[in-house]
């Protein structure tokens, strides 16, 4: 190998071969490696939100259809008891107002379930063989990052050769960290299933009408709720991610009467 | 192509439906597509989504609202109101158009967010596909950055396009490899 990097761009030139072999070989890894599943008939909104395998998703789509029925209204940067809100599913769980991550925690065993259902149905794989999955299609990686880290302990006598193997190994790690952050749950039938369903259902990321914001939500997230009755939500939901949901503490819900006493 | 609206007694008198003169020397769709900045071809194609959206207007069963360039076509439309008025209204349409501007507010935008996706819900129904999402954007995009467009004049303004995102990050990593290529070269 040393007589292979003579200067800078031939270091250049085989770290980038390396690492480009890398990625297709862990993307071909990936799609052939991943368990073939069993296809169901998925309908549901909640279903399709589970099926996203983004932990958050389903959340988002639960949100936003009690929003639609009006059993949750938002004032004030807080969700509080709707005109409908007695049957909500969160009343027992929750103490409005509410904040994101107050209701994100209330539906998490919902969400758990929702997604065991789908893995006992064959469109999501397991932890431990997401897992495995996971270890096999990095492995191709150690060859760019064996590269790397050789010609670091060895770097010639020209100063110049320092920023290209601090680059390469910086791309080498950035490509690695993003193979794993890319890698879903789902079955090959999953992926089938729900590439189907972005597909049937495109308009509905365009432009969704009331009546089905929550299957919007659940196939493309909550930025299809921007510039519409919704767009609130969406700004909770990026707050929170950003970590900036904290509660103030002179919020409250008004108008929503007391909430059970039947009368 | 066989769609639901072929077989609506309205399609065909608005599929063919040319506004204005045919003998003009700039004829409508030619000038529209003039003050747009557009190509004739895109002219062509906002003119056919324009009468998509005039039909959808007379059948739908809920108010509709056009993307920002069906839009541009339904003004200039109305300014030629012989033609609008007398031939397209009292003529083919089962009822007067009228073009309502929103009065401003989070209130107006969600109506109009409702009826911009009725309108492209209505749309894959009677024409049997997606409307082409060039000229029918996502409602983002229609409500809140289209209409922040303004009229400029090129006699006073230099117009330079704007680079999209992955242009902008190629442009990015060119002029790096460029400055690196130099400097490890040593010219710098």
């Amino acid at each position: 190998m040393p007589g292979l990097v003579t200067s800078s761009s031939s270091f250049w030139l085989i770290q980038l071969a390396l690492l480009a072999t890398a990625i297709g070989v862990s993307l071909f890894l990936r799609k052939f490696l991943r368990p073939i599943g069993r296809t169901q008939s998925i309908r549901t909104a909640g279903e399709f939100a589970a099926l996203s395998a983004m932990p958050y998703r389903y959340a988002e789509q639960a949100i936003t259809a009690m929003l639609m029925r009006r059993e949750l209204v938002i004032e004030q940067g807080k969700f509080c008891t709707g005109p409908m809100g007695r049957s909500t599913q969160l009343s027992a769980k929750v103490v409005f107002p509410a904040s994101w991550a107050d209701l994100e925690k209330a539906l998490y065993l919902d969400a758990r379930h929702a997604t065991e259902n789908l893995e006992y149905a064959g469109m999501l794989m397991s932890r431990p063989t997401q897992l495995g999955l996971a270890v096999l299609t990095l492995f191709p990686f150690a060859v760019p990052m064996w590269f790397g880290l050789y010609y670091f302990d060895a770097i010639p006598d020209t100063p110049r050769f320092f920023i290209p193997i601090i680059f390469g190994s910086f791309l080498t790690a950035m490509a690695t960290l993003t193979m794993l952050f890319t890698l879903h749950r789902r079955t090959q039938s999953g992926v089938e299933v729900w590439r189907k369903a972005q597909q049937k259902h495109q308009r509905l990321r365009r432009a969704a009408p009331r009546d089905q914001t929550d299957f919007a939500v659940a196939l493309f997230g909550t930025s299809v709720l921007i510039g519409g009755e919704f767009e609130p939500l969406h700004q909770m939901r990026a707050e929170s991610s950003s970590g900036d949901g904290g509660g103030a503490g002179d919020s409250g819900c008004g108008g929503g009467g007391c909430g059970g006493c039947g009368s | 192509m066989n769609y639901l609206a072929n077989g609506h007694a309205l399609w065909p008198k608005l599929a063919e439906y040319q506004v204005g003169p045919e003998d003009a020397r700039l004829g409508f769709v030619a000038r529209l597509a003039r003050e747009n900045g557009w190509s004739q071809a895109h002219g062509d194609r906002v003119m056919a989504e324009y009468r998509r959206f005039l039909f959808l207007a007379a059948v739908a069963e809920h108010r509709v609202t056009p993307s920002d360039a069906v839009d541009q076509a339904w003004h200039l439309h109305l300014t030629y109101s012989r033609d609008y008025w007398d031939r397209l209204c009292a003529a083919i349409l089962p009822f007067p158009l009228h073009h309502g501007p929103t009065a401003g507010g989070s209130d107006e935008q969600s109506r109009y967010f409702e009826q911009y996706a009725q309108t492209l819900a209505s749309y894959a129904k009677w024409f049997g596909s997606d409307a082409p999402v060039d000229i029918w954007p996502g409602a983002y995009q229609r409500l809140v950055v289209d209409p922040q467009a303004r009229r400029v004049h090129p006699r006073d303004v230099w117009i330079i396009p704007k680079p999209n995102a992955w242009q902008a990050a190629a442009g990015m990593l060119a002029a790096a490899l460029l400055l690196w290529t130099i400097i490890s070269r040593g010219s710098l």
